[in-house]
């Protein structure tokens, strides 16, 4: 089933049984720097999104196993992400798939190469969507609104386009609703169908394949964090040189789909701040429905020299 | 049921239609479309802009497509082009974020042609006012002579 992808995230994939019902999978991805969306992340250094390996999982998964599912990330229990991935790449998914009552239970180790550098470690669940939709709690994004005080209007879409280091088509923050001191941002990501995402969806298919990638709905929300993160900055010049990455994600759940002519809106607070690293946590809401959930989202501050130069080992993530 | 807007001969990357939500045959109908700054008309815009005013237009004139295509018998040689239009004011910038609700109307018809009227408005402001458009069905051989 072709359903909204951002690229095509896995070249091929092979199956091999495992024991105690547990499958395995090897993915492969030649990354090149011509790939959808990696000319926007970042301009002049494209580097493979994180979330992208996601996307390879649920592909290699559907393409093996469930060829015509709906299959979509329902969790990330956790993802750990340790070294940047460049054009040029051949990354290499090693998958242990475990299926109990329509959830997918994905182990995976993700490496550049057969036996090379560890890119990623990856607790991922797939689930059909809607299996177990969770309604959204209205009381509770009202209370998000109005928990914190010296909300003022965020910065404005000039001043979005500065501080992200991402381009067309990987700026997935259209607009900031309200920026709360350091503390918590509310951002605007509007869908549709012109969104190159959208680009291979046949004829006559069924709503569900427009449903939006979750992987580009959490990197929207990783650029919310952005945002928040370096508009709290007073000291922006500690950053020079850097850039903000993706380092891990603990606990994030997807409760419900998103579709062109939706407005995702990003709840986003800071749990903790430590240098060159900072702790995400919050919701995304379509209207009043709560599509996704994130314990702790991971950022770091990479010099650009520590990116391109070594393998890195993120520490706590 | 409710038309989608695979009816209309417009692809990736110029549909610029992204849900019906209100339909009333041969009479009306609402349509929505989403603006983001993930569009390819951003793609080359070094600083910010609104969204284009043609392509606010050419989505509201879609929306007053799929209006004409859902009343009709598939011709596979004819194709629908929009004839004219007057009366047309673009009221009010719109921004990435922001979400087109596109009212169209019928006011009149006659064999192959189509006169429409509507609106276009994000979260109840006006951005666009088209007092005529004129929707007209060519055969292909005829445009591609022409």
């Amino acid at each position: 089933m072709i359903a909204a992808a951002p690229l095509r995230a896995i070249d091929h994939v092979t199956t091999s049984d495992g024991e105690d019902g547990v499958t395995r999978l090897v993915a492969v991805k030649r990354v090149t720097s011509g790939d959808p969306y990696m000319p926007g992340h970042f301009p002049g250094m494209p580097m493979f999104p994180a979330v992208f390996v996601l996307e390879g999982v649920r592909q290699a998964v559907v393409t093996a196993l469930c060829p015509e599912s709906h299959l979509d990330i329902a969790e990330v229990r956790s993802a750990r992400l340790l070294a940047p991935i460049w054009g040029g790449d051949r990354i290499v998914l090693a998958i242990a798939v475990e299926g109990r009552g329509g959830r997918w239970r994905c182990t995976v180790d993700c490496r550049r190469g057969q036996d090379g550098p560890r890119a990623a470690v990856l607790d991922v669940v797939l689930a059909e969507p809607g299996a177990a939709p969770e309604p959204g709690n209205t009381a509770e994004l009202a209370a998000a609104a109005g928990a914190v005080s010296g909300v003022a209007a965020g910065p404005d879409h000039a001043a979005i386009r500065s501080m992200l280091p991402v381009r067309h088509p990987m700026l997935l923050v259209d607009d900031v609703t309200t920026l709360s001191g350091d503390t918590q941002i509310r951002t605007v990501k509007a869908v549709t169908t012109g969104e190159p995402c959208y680009a291979d969806v046949p004829d006559g298919a069924p709503s569900s394949a427009y449903s939006y990638p979750r992987s580009l709905l959490l990197e929207s929300f990783g650029q919310s964090a952005a945002v928040l993160w370096l508009s709290g900055r007073d000291d922006t010049t500690a950053l020079a040189g850097t850039l903000p990455v993706l380092a891990g994600i603990r606990n994030c759940r997807f409760h419900d789909t998103v579709r062109p002519g939706d407005t995702v809106e990003h709840v986003v607070r800071v749990d903790h701040r430590m240098g060159a690293q900072a702790l995400f946590t919050g919701e995304s809401w379509v209207e009043r429905r709560k599509v996704a959930s994130v314990g702790t989202l991971i950022a770091a501050a990479r010099s650009v020299e520590t990116l391109r130069g070594a393998d890195l080992s993120v520490s706590s993530a | 049921m409710m038309p989608t807007p695979d009816i209309l001969p417009h692809r990736f990357p110029v549909r610029l239609v992204d849900r019906i939500t209100v339909f009333d045959p041969g009479r009306s109908l609402t349509a929505v479309k989403a603006v983001t700054a993930n569009e390819p008309c951003y793609r080359d815009l070094a600083n910010t802009a609104p969204y284009p005013s043609v392509l606010v237009i050419e989505s509201w004139c879609q929306a007053a497509l799929v209006l004409v295509l859902e009343g009709r018998e598939a011709e596979p040689d004819s194709v629908p082009v929009l004839g004219s239009m007057s009366d047309v004011e673009v009221l009010g910038p719109v921004w990435p974020g922001d979400v087109l609700t596109h009212e169209v109307h019928l006011t009149r018809s006659w064999v192959g042609t189509w006169i429409i009227e509507g609106t276009a408005h994000v979260a109840g402001t006006p951005v666009l006012s088209v007092g005529q458009a004129v929707v007209a069905v060519r055969d292909r051989t005829v445009l591609e002579d022409a």
